[in-house]
């Protein structure tokens, strides 16, 4: 168990070594080059060569990527090359609670809803209820998550005018727990319709294995009610391999953020990094994409062991 | 072989349903010069946001062009990056999963963790990442999404592989003195087709998807040129007064996804038929 937990840290380290090279080695090959945001035409050779020594660029890539990745380990990114030189950090820091907050609300409420759908339908196999769920799964994973985002728009507030299109609060207004739910509402459901999808399917078919297994059988030769066989002997079996599935749909979550976070005019890290992309804010872009890489390694990090944890049956050693 | 897999093929009804839509979306974006009922490009000021009638079917968008006509000429954007993006990360994911899976050992070590660690960075981000340092445009879509997309297909690729990799025949041809070229390209490659058709076939739905999300963002192809995505992104700019642009233009990404995943079930359960049900 110990052995695995470290073989597994050990991996995230190099992977994380890896993310950042390969964002170096982009930035590396990029035209131009980071010094282009402050040379004008008419600057000499030699004012040209003395910005690229003030930004260190006249050093060899390695040294210069050691440079960054320490100076990022002590939390300096560098600053932001477009508007007030702001430093990337505090950048991301402002916008990491609004991302959370949608991305937190989205998937509790994903998983939520797919428990529950996934225990039913597949207790009702082939009944009207678990072939809408199935069918569900189905349109809700190929939902383009920008376009559902659109229509909800166009249904709730064109039309119906009940909820706020963009934005996180009224235009001045204090921080208001009413308010603020109306704004979360559509890009939550944006975001959890799709992941509600692939959690139901992937739930559902895992149950469906667990209940054809011998100890559920034994559990209700034993007599044990119903409600006991589904909710403490199945479902909490039918969950351990949904952990890991929950850690691998990070990634494509970000992703999901990305849209979800412009349509919705959300101010998090995804219109964070859009924004940046538009302007070419290279620090900005670099940060960004090393944070959310890291929590997504780490969040693995942290499925993987709760998975060996709750699973006694799995040993790798 | 074939017969046997059309036919079964076939009796999935959902994924005939899909072909159908497909092959009438893919006909139409091909010969949209023919098909689109009005220019797609000419502008008309004295007709921007007309709802849908009877002349254009779907409306027209702010500059009073047809929105049928321009969905029509977007596929062809859409559809050709997506395609072209799905066979780059195919090349790639193939390579990749068949040196992994045929030599074992410390190239496989070496290429898995590579493959996971391209896992796990969110593909999106590596995409902005290039689109910013190189600036947006057809190709520069393609080969961002077709190099981020591969590690599903070296997984899938690998996998088969290792299962092949212990086939008699394969020892029987080793046995002969086949070359390790002979060996990937006439014994492992053919084996593991069927599931690399089925990955073939999904990620192309995700290729367009991803497509049509950077145009959105305004990150992928670039107007004038209608692709899927802009077309949703000026209707998303226009919602309140012309609803249909992003409307329409959602429904057939939509239809496409979905056709896309409806013939992947299908090739799944018709060429490898132990699969069904799972």
């Amino acid at each position: 168990m110990r052995a695995h937990v470290m073989r597994r840290l050990i991996a995230a380290v190099f992977m994380l070594l890896g993310v950042t090279v390969t964002i170096f080695i982009i930035m590396e090959i990029a035209p131009g080059g980071p010094e282009m945001m402050f040379v004008a035409e008419d600057m000499g050779f030699e004012r040209v060569e003395e910005i690229r020594r003030r930004m260190g660029l006249d050093q060899p890539p390695h040294i210069r990527y050691i440079r960054w990745v320490s100076a990022a380990m002590r939390g300096d990114l560098g600053r932001s090359l477009t508007g007030a030189p702001l430093p990337v950090t505090s950048l991301i820091a402002e916008r990491f609670g609004a991302t959370g907050l949608l991305m937190g609300t989205s998937i509790v409420l994903a998983v939520v809803f797919a428990v529950i759908l996934g225990v039913i339908s597949p207790v009702f196999q082939y009944s009207w209820l678990d072939r809408i769920t199935t069918l569900y799964a189905y349109f809700g994973m190929s939902f383009p998550p920008f376009w559902l985002g659109i229509m909800l728009i166009l249904l709730f507030s064109v039309i119906l005018g009940w909820l706020p299109s963009s934005g996180m609060t009224r235009y001045g207004e204090e921080l208001d727990v009413v308010s603020r739910l109306q704004h979360l509402a559509l890009p939550v459901v944006t975001q959890a319709t799709m992941w509600l999808g692939v959690y139901t399917r992937f739930i559902r078919a895992s149950m469906l294995e667990v209940l054809h297994s011998d100890y559920v059988r034994t559990a209700r030769a034993k007599g044990l009610a119903e409600q006991v066989v589904l909710f403490k002997h199945a479902l909490r079996n039918a969950l351990i391999p949904f952990i890991t599935i929950l850690g691998l749909s990070l990634p494509s979550m970000v992703a999901g953020s990305v849209w979800v976070e412009t349509i919705f005019a959300w101010p998090g890290l995804g219109r964070l990094i859009v924004q940046s992309v538009n302007r070419r804010d290279y620090p900005v872009i670099m940060g960004v994409c090393l944070v959310v890489s890291c929590a997504v390694i780490l969040a693995n990090l942290i499925a993987d062991i709760a998975y060996s944890l709750v699973d006694p049956r799995i040993s790798y050693d | 072989m074939y017969q046997e897999v059309l036919e079964r093929f076939l009796r999935h009804k959902v994924a005939v349903v899909g072909g159908v839509a497909l092959s009438i979306i893919i006909l139409a974006a091909i010969f949209a010069p023919y098909v689109s009922p009005h220019d797609a490009f000419k502008q008309d000021i004295a007709n921007t946001r007309q709802p849908p009638d009877s002349t254009n079917l779907f409306g027209t968008d702010a500059f009073g062009r047809d929105v049928l006509s321009r969905i029509i000429w977007g596929g062809r954007v859409s559809l050709a990056i997506g395609f072209l993006a799905m066979l780059l990360s195919s090349v790639i994911g193939v390579t990749i999963g068949s040196l992994a899976g045929f030599y074992g050992g410390g190239a496989e070590w070496l290429l898995m963790r590579l493959t996971d660690m391209f896992y796990s960075i969110p593909a999106l981000l590596l995409i902005l990442i290039l689109v910013a340092v190189f600036g947006p445009g057809f190709w520069m879509t393609v080969l961002a999404i077709g190099l981020v997309f591969w590690p599903a297909t070296a997984r899938v690729v690998r996998a088969e592989f290792l299962k092949i990799r212990s086939e008699p025949y394969v020892e029987a041809a080793q046995a002969l003195g086949a070359s390790p070229s002979r060996l990937i390209f006439l014994h492992f490659l053919p084996n593991a087709m069927a599931p690399l058709i089925v990955q073939m076939t999904l990620q192309l739905a995700q290729a367009i998807v991803l497509e049509a999300g950077l145009s959105y963002l305004g990150l992928g192809a670039q107007p004038p040129f209608p692709s899927w995505g802009n077309i949703l992104a000026e209707g998303h700019m226009h919602l309140r007064t012309a609803p249909w642009i992003a409307t329409f233009g959602g429904v057939f990404i939509w239809i496409t996804v979905l056709s896309f995943n409806f013939i992947g079930d299908g090739l799944r359960d018709s060429l490898d038929p132990s699969l069904i049900g799972r």
